[in-house]
């Protein structure tokens, strides 16, 4: 599995997966859960998260280009994810 | 990635760039002429080029429409303004059918203009490519592009001031691409920031749509519902007529009557001519790019004001109001639009050098190759193909589409969906000619030297038939609809700006085709 991730054209491709499609599910699940837990009314909360959301999710594509290792960049990717996902299920968001 | 810090959000700006930037231009492109959109939907229906009504003009609209739909379920008027100064009304006689609608002339006939698709097809195009939902998610990739590409183009030229003194044309014309670049993109830097963010901000609710999925449960209706101002119900249509009153007298159209009236946008009219009527004014403060607005409500049978709703909200609603206000300046006065042109312009300019360089980048590496007798393949040269087809077709495609508006007799029916498709013709025929050109030369591109002679005849070529097709707009305006003629008979700021922006755009063509044109021999790099 790792020595896949040595060829050169694999591993930017896995780089570029991680960045777009990660780093827009970790955007996606931390708009919402801020959504719910920032301490504004709801639609105030919501337009707050959407505006600020790209910010971060340009941040986490700089960073999946820009760390050495392709693991930092995993690993951050879905702890972005677990905690906005946390959030949205502690807030009561899946419901 | 492997290397520096920097290193790698050099190859970031590299490749987003090179997946994006033809796209990127072709959308910012649109853009900076949607600015003129409404100037442009003007331009493309020459039978309103005539009187417009004056200050009588609420007078005349209701006269009219009292004539056309006496027992309609709604009335509107939009007012002439400086950017569009024609009067049209609508009225809808069913419930949930579009509405009809006709522009007056100030003897107060109705005026049927051709069917164009108009300046609103290219802003159409900026913002979904035509291509509806999936296009808009195109272009939200893009914006993000954009914005990925402006951020590592910062970290890559740390000397971003020096560089932006730095300009040496007599260089290597990699040097010189490389300058032009940087500069151009110091230049208008906060400006694009700007743009692609509070682009990509304008459609959150399509493109990063977890707040309302979330916290509304998946329903975008009730998030739209709870941040929309408290709306006023309309009374049920009472079956009782009653004379409507005068529009012109209510008060803060009374106050504007003699003007040109900037304030008042719109008016409309609820069950006109029933004990229900209302009426509401929609003004806007035209002169402020925040634009403050209010609509107002009157009772139709006897002009008491009911309410005043003011365009106002909580914190994040005007900021996000704000950005979608920057973003498509509905309300900026003419330097201002003129300001946002120009910057935008400068833009197009600054994706369309970093293409160019790209390529210029890689010939550089071809020619080294071609001095060590290492045969190359011609793919070396689709980038250069592609780059004259998107950049210079792209120009050539939209003066082909003001021609054909003028050229596709105006009775034809279905001659919007023509011009649109003359558009996309002419932009994919330009691209063909590119790559034919390369390919039936491909001899020539073995030689370093004569390789560079073809690409600027190619590029020379291009930017030729754009700006013969800019020159002779004002000569095919005269000769289809005696344009240009009655422009100066009646001094029409909007048709004689437009003529002049297009012959100053088409000067700038021809520049380029100069340019390109000059001998190639000169160029130091070559003969090193």
């Amino acid at each position: 599995m790792m020595r896949m991730f040595r060829s050169p054209a694999t591993h930017v491709l896995v780089r570029i997966v991680v960045a777009v499609f990660g780093g827009y599910a970790a955007t996606w699940l931390s708009a919402g859960a801020a959504a719910l837990w920032l301490p504004l009314p709801r639609p105030e909360a919501v337009l707050a998260s959407s505006v600020l959301s790209f910010m971060l999710y340009t941040v986490l594509i700089l960073f999946a280009f820009a760390s050495r290792r392709l693991w930092p960049v995993a690993a951050a990717t879905l702890l972005v994810c677990t905690i906005g996902g946390f959030g949205i299920w502690a807030g009561g968001g899946w419901s | 990635m492997k290397g520096s810090f920097r290193q790698s959000m050099a190859w970031l700006h590299t490749g987003s760039g090179l997946v994006f930037g033809w796209l990127l231009f072709a959308v910012f492109f649109a853009g900076t002429i949607a600015v003129f959109r409404t100037e442009v939907d003007y331009w493309m229906r020459p039978e309103l080029h005539m009187a417009h009504p004056g200050p009588g003009a609420i007078d005349l609209a209701q006269s009219t429409l009292a004539k056309l739909a006496p027992d309609a379920l709604r009335w509107s008027i939009e007012l002439p303004t400086p950017r569009s100064p024609t009067l049209r009304v609508s009225w809808s006689l069913e419930q949930g059918k579009r509405p009809q609608s006709s522009y007056i002339d100030a003897a107060g006939q109705a005026v049927v203009p051709r069917d164009t698709a108009g300046g609103t097809m290219i802003y159409r195009f900026h913002y979904g490519l035509l291509l509806g939902l999936t296009g808009m998610w195109f272009v939200g990739a893009l914006g993000m592009a954009m914005l990925v590409g402006l951020v590592t183009g910062v970290i890559t030229h740390a000397k971003i001031i020096k560089d932006f003194f730095t300009f040496r044309p007599r260089a290597s014309p990699q040097r010189a691409w490389l300058d032009a670049h940087n500069v151009s993109a110091v230049m208008v830097l906060p400006f694009s920031f700007m743009i692609a963010y509070s682009g990509l901000v304008i459609w959150w609710f399509i493109w990063m749509p977890a707040g309302w999925q979330v916290a509304y449960g998946g329903n975008r209706g009730a998030f739209f519902a709870d941040i929309a101002q408290q709306g006023t119900e309309n009374p049920t249509r009472a079956a009782a007529t009653a004379p409507l009153v005068r529009l012109a007298s209510l008060p803060p159209l009374a106050k504007n009557a003699v003007s040109h009236m900037p304030d008042v946008r719109s008016i409309a009219v609820n069950d006109p001519g029933r004990g229900s009527s209302r009426v509401d004014i929609v003004r806007v403060d035209s002169d402020s790019m925040w634009g403050g607005s209010d609509r107002l409500r009157f009772d139709g049978t006897n002009g008491t004001l009911l309410t005043r709703i003011e365009e106002t909200g909580p914190p994040w609603y005007v900021a996000f109001r704000v950005f979608r206000i920057i973003h498509e300046i509905k309300f900026a006065d003419p330097l201002v639009r003129w300001l946002y042109f120009i910057m935008s312009a400068i833009s197009c300019a600054m994706i369309a050098t970093g293409t160019v360089l790209w390529s210029v980048k890689r010939r550089a590496r071809h020619v080294t190759l071609l001095r060590q007798s290492v045969s190359r393949p011609l793919t070396q040269f689709w980038a250069d193909a592609g780059n004259v087809g998107i950049i210079a077709g792209l120009c050539t495609a939209t003066l082909a589409y003001f021609w054909a508006n003028r050229l596709i007799p105006a009775a034809l029916s279905g001659r919007a969906g023509l011009e649109t498709a003359v558009f996309f013709t002419v932009w994919a025929l330009s691209l063909m000619a590119a790559f034919v050109e390369i390919a039936a030369r491909r001899k020539a591109l073995g030689n370093a030297v004569s390789a560079q002679r073809v690409l600027r005849r190619l590029w020379a070529r291009h930017w030729m038939v754009a700006a013969v097709l800019a020159f002779l707009l004002p000569v095919i305006d005269q000769l289809s609809v005696e344009g240009i003629g009655q422009a100066l008979r009646t001094a029409d700021e909007l048709v004689l700006g437009f003529h002049a922006t297009v012959l100053i755009a088409g000067s700038a063509m021809a520049a380029a085709a100069w340019i390109s044109s000059r001998s190639p021999e000169g160029r130091a790099s070559l003969r090193r």
